[in-house]
């Protein structure tokens, strides 16, 4: 049973809708080609843009989205749509984060579903891992990394291990890479979540630790959501970003889930100007917004 | 961590067969604001709207403290394609298991209230609070018979032709209960979410088995599952669908805290998530679509252009 549900206070609706409007989600999924998602990009920025939210980003891993991305800026000009790439398909790939960051995509997430790390819970062998036998950063990250400093883009871990996500950034760190973000290191379906010492870690070296919220739903285990309040706790709101990462198809859109997670980080007890940091200006800081 | 295995195991259903099986559902179980009990987000008209977006058949509202046949009836007017349906619970509220609260309840089925749930604040539902164990309503005697007036209760509800839900009794009251309404004809009756692990000890697996082969409904509620309710595992959902059959199970969500989605929503991500795990399309049709018509005395399969709003007027 969960203790807090007794002792819990509700937000008001009002309060909920003040903070959602001005959030910003920087994980979003659309439907894209033959990869069914619960929305697709114009629905998801419309969406977006009746709650009054001020931007989506959104994480592709097979193909660049900026086509996707620019036409329904066309429709809704209200809301900043951004694009990101993922190095799942192509792998350790300079030449095409180069292209796409040409393109305007302006978050690069390093491996996600090709990552070991996230196929050994999934029992599969292989996949991308970016250190060497010695444990050192493999040579082809390094020019990937300078397309991200000169393009000054957010360097997203996706879902490796905390050993590459710690050497990364290391990296990242002494090239003078200022936006990271460490994507959602509490998800319980990365091999081993990383744990709180590691997620301080991350945050000391600059990072911003994502939360996404479709890991506290029924369809993907119903994750205790006192995890991220205690992680909150401990990395402070100043250095955290709540995301959706939604939405997959048996998903509500991502613009309702951001409300949902909005709502319950207030029903815990996180007050509204915690709740709006991670929501309004730390995702805008981290993605060059202000 | 093994839970989510379970869940990557499986096959996403495509939308299409979601949303096919989402239009033409019915939620028996959908708490409305405002509610002096707790803040909740979406109100009589809003729930209704968004079940008429869905293209949903049927919501019954639901209030532990007040009767919820006028918002009914003023909103069934607004979404004539939805049908929306009052109920009462005989809490305190309501007069409780008394003559009062009979009172009540012959008056709600006058107004044409089609779904009657026993009592929520029970002493079942207690028995983990400490600081109010032995409180609340119960409905046998100390030799363990049901007291006299349940039978003038039950007599209503098969007059009305109502809808007989245990609300938060406890098995060992649900099998008197259930017995004699089916011994004077009740065919619709429901146990209320018997896994509920939130507020009770929940049902046993045979128990619920017990109550599905005299005849009862089982209902499973989404929100159960939610990380805010007790994240109820569903694959035990799974394992009493396979135990009573789906011709004996229905399934609902229990919403909508402030901090949920619209109970239309929580329908879908139901019908997805079992999906997900495994229940055939046929079996989903029957408990969202087939079981819950018959319990609310409706037609199935759907005839085409229902007006619920001409046959309720009274």
């Amino acid at each position: 049973m969960f203790e807090p549900l007794i002792t819990m206070k509700m937000p008001s609706n009002k309060l909920v809708e003040e903070v959602l409007k001005g959030s910003i989600d920087m994980h979003v999924h659309a439907t894209r080609g033959n990869i069914e998602r619960r929305v697709s990009f114009l629905e998801a920025a419309i969406d977006a843009r009746n709650r009054g939210m001020r931007a989506l980003a959104f994480k592709f891993l097979y193909f660049p989205v900026n086509q996707e991305i620019s036409e329904a800026k066309k429709i809704v000009p209200e809301v900043e749509l951004i694009g990101g790439f993922c190095l799942d398909e192509c792998g350790l790939n300079a030449e095409r984060t180069e292209t796409v960051a040409g393109e305007g995509c302006r978050i690069l997430w390093f491996p996600a579903n090709t990552a070991v790390n996230n196929r050994i819970c999934q029992g599969l062998a292989g996949g991308l891992y970016i250190l060497n036998e010695e444990g050192n950063l493999k040579r082809e990250v390094y020019p990937i990394l300078e397309i991200v400093k000169q393009y000054n883009m957010v360097l997203a871990s996706g879902h490796m291990s905390f050993a590459e996500v710690e050497a990364l950034f290391a990296a990242a760190n002494n090239m003078g890479i200022k936006r990271l973000f460490a994507t959602h290191p509490l998800a319980e379906f990365l091999y081993e979540p990383f744990t709180a010492s590691q997620i301080e870690r991350l945050a000391d070296m600059g990072a911003y630790i994502e939360h996404c919220f479709c890991h506290g739903t029924p369809r993907i285990g119903s994750m205790d959501p006192m995890k991220w309040y205690r992680c909150i706790n401990t990395i402070g709101a100043d250095r955290t970003i709540l995301c959706t990462d939604m939405a997959q198809v048996t998903d509500p859109p991502p613009a309702e889930g951001m409300r949902m997670f909005i709502a319950l980080l207030l029903a815990l007890g996180i007050s509204k100007g915690d709740v709006e940091k991670m929501v309004k200006m730390n995702p805008a800081r981290l993605l060059g917004l202000e | 961590m093994a839970r989510y295995l379970q869940m990557l195991t499986q096959k996403t259903p495509s939308g299409d067969v979601i949303d096919h099986l989402w239009k033409g559902s019915i939620d028996i179980h959908i708490h409305f604001a405002p509610d002096p009990g707790t803040r909740r987000r979406w109100d009589g008209y809003t729930t209704a709207e968004e079940a008429h977006k869905a293209g949903m058949r049927g919501v019954v509202l639901k209030s532990h403290h007040i009767p919820s046949i006028q918002t009914a009836y003023a909103v069934q007017k607004i979404f004539p394609d939805v049908n929306v349906c009052g109920s009462i619970c005989l809490d305190e509220n309501m007069g409780g298991l008394t003559e009062v609260g009979l009172e009540s309840l012959i008056a709600n089925a006058k107004m044409g209230c089609k779904v009657v749930w026993f009592p929520l604040e029970s002493r079942f539902s207690h028995v983990l609070r400490p600081n109010l164990a032995g409180a609340g309503a119960y409905i046998l005697d100390d030799n363990g018979k049901m007291l006299p007036i349940i039978d003038e209760f039950l007599k209503v509800i098969k007059d009305y032709d109502m809808l007989l839900c245990n609300g938060h009794l406890s098995y060992e009251e649900s099998v008197p209960l259930f017995e004699h309404a089916r011994k004077i004809g009740i065919d619709k009756m429901v146990a209320t979410h018997p896994f509920y692990d939130c507020l009770w000890n929940p049902y046993t697996m045979e128990q619920v088995k017990d109550l599905a082969d005299r005849g009862v409904y089982i209902e499973h509620c989404y929100r159960e599952c939610l990380p805010l309710s007790g994240s109820h595992d569903p694959m035990e959902y799974v394992a009493a669908i396979k135990r009573c059959g789906a011709e004996r199970t229905i399934l609902s969500t229990d919403h909508a805290q402030i901090t949920d989605d619209s109970p239309a929503e929580g329908m879908r991500a139901f019908i997805a998530m079992m999906l997900q795990l495994g229940i055939s399309e046929s079996d989903m049709e029957l408990m969202v679509k087939k079981n819950p018509a018959f319990l609310l005395g409706l037609p199935y399969p759907i005839p085409e252009n229902e007006d619920f709003s001409k046959n309720k007027e009274w």
